[in-house]
């Protein structure tokens, strides 16, 4: 009997082609250099950028907070979740997450003067005793990272979560305000910044290793080095967003 | 979507012709059970409802102008495309109720392809509409729901009543698995993940780290991070071998399950990346395990003809 032979199956062989060429490769390209795609607009390529996370060696990190100077000076940290309760995985919300883009982006400033507005429309709106004791008692908004190294104390020996202590609560030397912003007349104006003389970042102790035996020692970050004036924040590489 | 009429690309010859070329042709373009790409997209659709889920808690900050968002201009600053409309409170209904119709439809294999177009359409909406509240995951639904809707149609063999389709889809959806952690372990390498035993230890100290997280810092050596960490790697790299090799596959499902379940267990919310991931390994178990999956879909249940 002579061999018989059968056209191939023409949708999956053009669905194999296209599902190789439109997704495979870029996706597979994209993950692994970490760059977008050329040829394709944004839009589409932006699609293809879903993998390679974490790939490099993690010297501190970073949360955000929102710091209210009350009329007496006093301050007080907002509920970041009563304003933002969206989460963004890990112990983050979508303003942390916001923040933490904006700092690649040349309007950065614009992005966290409508956050303020929208921080103290909110307040406005709600009235929470929870979130404030109220916008008319409130003299400034501040918008607040705060650093820590990884090899510290709090985070190499943590007593559980990710729970950074209240921002009021945290040394100057791990503080940055990447922005103030004062209530007048109801309005929101961004405080000028000053050309302070630059935090440092430090851990509260030495950093202490885990236990290893010696046998196979951390790198860790021991040049302490001075942050960028306030207002500009490129503290470090931050990590691509993650899954 | 049922069909009871195979369609003519079936390969299926008289006579077998050996050589790597129709090896390689019947890989890709055979006729394979549906059952594994079935199970798949129900499971995926699944853990879709779950992420969903999660992300209506908050549907007002997400999907409304109650939220704060980032405008065209500020989010292409940031490398963004053009974010798509937000959605009035009735539409947010409407939404929830295309998604939970599309799946309805996947779930019960009723007009099927309509449910995974539905699905897709959503997925991408819910990526486009706020970038801050997407990430991996959404791109993979997005990408995922595409393959499977625009997938060669599944059919019924009228002598053994299994469902059957084109193995090209199949195998699709491995290679994307396999890509997946290739590209992941290449882009480590070529980071710092060769540099020192520590790296995953800094990684865990962070913003993710949960309670569990916790406790392995204060009492593992960093040995045992080290050993967690190249294993990691290994797994990654070595992907398209662990996976491909028959023999291999056993070691690849295992490593990978821990793996996500450490992922899951260390860094929260990570949960539902994990899930989602684990519903590939449904697309690489051996024919002899699907005797022992009591339930399959269904439209699927054999019918011995007359």
């Amino acid at each position: 009997m002579e061999a018989e032979t059968k056209p191939l199956p023409l949708y999956p062989l053009i669905y194999g082609a296209a599902a190789l060429l439109l997704w495979l490769l870029p996706f597979f390209w994209s993950g692994w250099t970490k760059r977008s795609v050329p040829f394709l607009p944004k839009s589409v390529s932006f699609q293809y950028n879903a993998a390679g996370l974490f790939t490099n060696r993690s010297t501190r990190w970073w949360d955000h907070h929102l710091e209210v100077q009350a009329a007496d000076d006093t301050r007080h940290e907002l509920a970041e979740r009563a304003v933002f309760p969206m989460g963004a995985f890990g112990y983050r919300t979508r303003y942390d997450r916001i923040l933490n883009e904006s700092h690649r982006s040349r309007m950065s400033g614009e992005i966290r003067q409508r956050l303020a507005e929208y921080v103290v429309g909110k307040m406005r709106m709600r009235g929470d005793e929870d979130v404030f004791s109220g916008v008319a008692d409130m003299k400034a908004l501040r918008l607040v990272r705060t650093v820590w190294l990884v090899g510290g104390e709090e985070l190499a020996w943590p007593k559980g979560s990710w729970q950074p202590p209240p921002v009021t609560g945290v040394p100057g030397t791990q503080r940055l305000v990447l922005g103030t912003y004062r209530l007048v007349d109801g309005q929101v104006i961004e405080v000028p910044r000053k050309t302070e003389v630059p935090s440092i970042v430090q851990p509260s102790r030495q950093p202490s290793p885990p236990p290893s035996g010696g046998l196979l020692r951390p790198r860790l970050p021991v040049a302490v080095r001075p942050l960028p004036p306030r207002g500009v924040d490129s503290l470090d590489h931050v990590p691509r967003e993650a899954k | 979507m049922k069909k009871h009429k195979k369609p003519n690309h079936s390969r299926v010859g008289d006579t077998q012709r050996e050589g790597l070329a129709e090896r390689l042709e019947n890989f890709w373009l055979g006729e394979v059970e549906a059952r594994p790409v079935r199970v798949f997209e129900c499971l995926f659709t699944l853990t879709f409802l779950l992420w969903m889920g999660r992300c209506f808690l908050t549907w007002e900050e997400w999907l409304t102008e109650a939220g704060f968002h980032l405008t065209v201009e500020e989010l292409a600053s940031m490398g963004y495309p053009e974010p798509w409309p937000l959605l009035e409170a009735w539409q947010v209904l409407c939404f929830a109720g295309l998604i939970l119709g599309g799946s309805v439809l996947v779930l019960l294999n009723r007009w099927r392809r309509l449910g995974l177009i539905t699905l897709f359409l959503c997925a991408l909406y819910a990526q486009r509409v706020d970038y801050m509240a997407a990430f991996t995951l959404n791109k993979l639904y997005v990408g995922i729901y595409a393959l499977l809707a625009m997938g060669p149609g599944l059919w019924r063999d009228t002598t053994t009543g299994r469902l059957m389709q084109s193995a090209v889809v199949l195998r699709v959806l491995q290679a994307t698995l396999i890509l997946q952690y290739a590209a992941a372990g290449l882009a480590k390498l070529e980071g710092d993940w060769l540099t020192g035993h520590d790296i995953l230890w800094t990684q865990v100290q962070g913003v993710y780290r949960t309670e569990v997280a916790a406790w392995a810092l204060r009492n593992l050596p960093l040995w045992a991070w080290a050993v967690q960490q190249h294993v990691s790697l290994a797994f990654e790299v070595g992907a398209p071998v662990l996976f491909l090799l028959p023999k291999l596959r056993p070691v690849a499902l295992m490593l990978g399950i821990g793996f996500h379940l450490v992922i899951a267990l260390m860094m929260k919310d990570l949960i539902f990346f994990s899930l989602q991931m684990w519903t590939f390994y449904v697309l690489f178990l051996p024919n002899s395990w699907w005797k022992w999956i009591p339930l399959p879909p269904r439209s699927e249940v054999i019918q011995v003809p007359a």
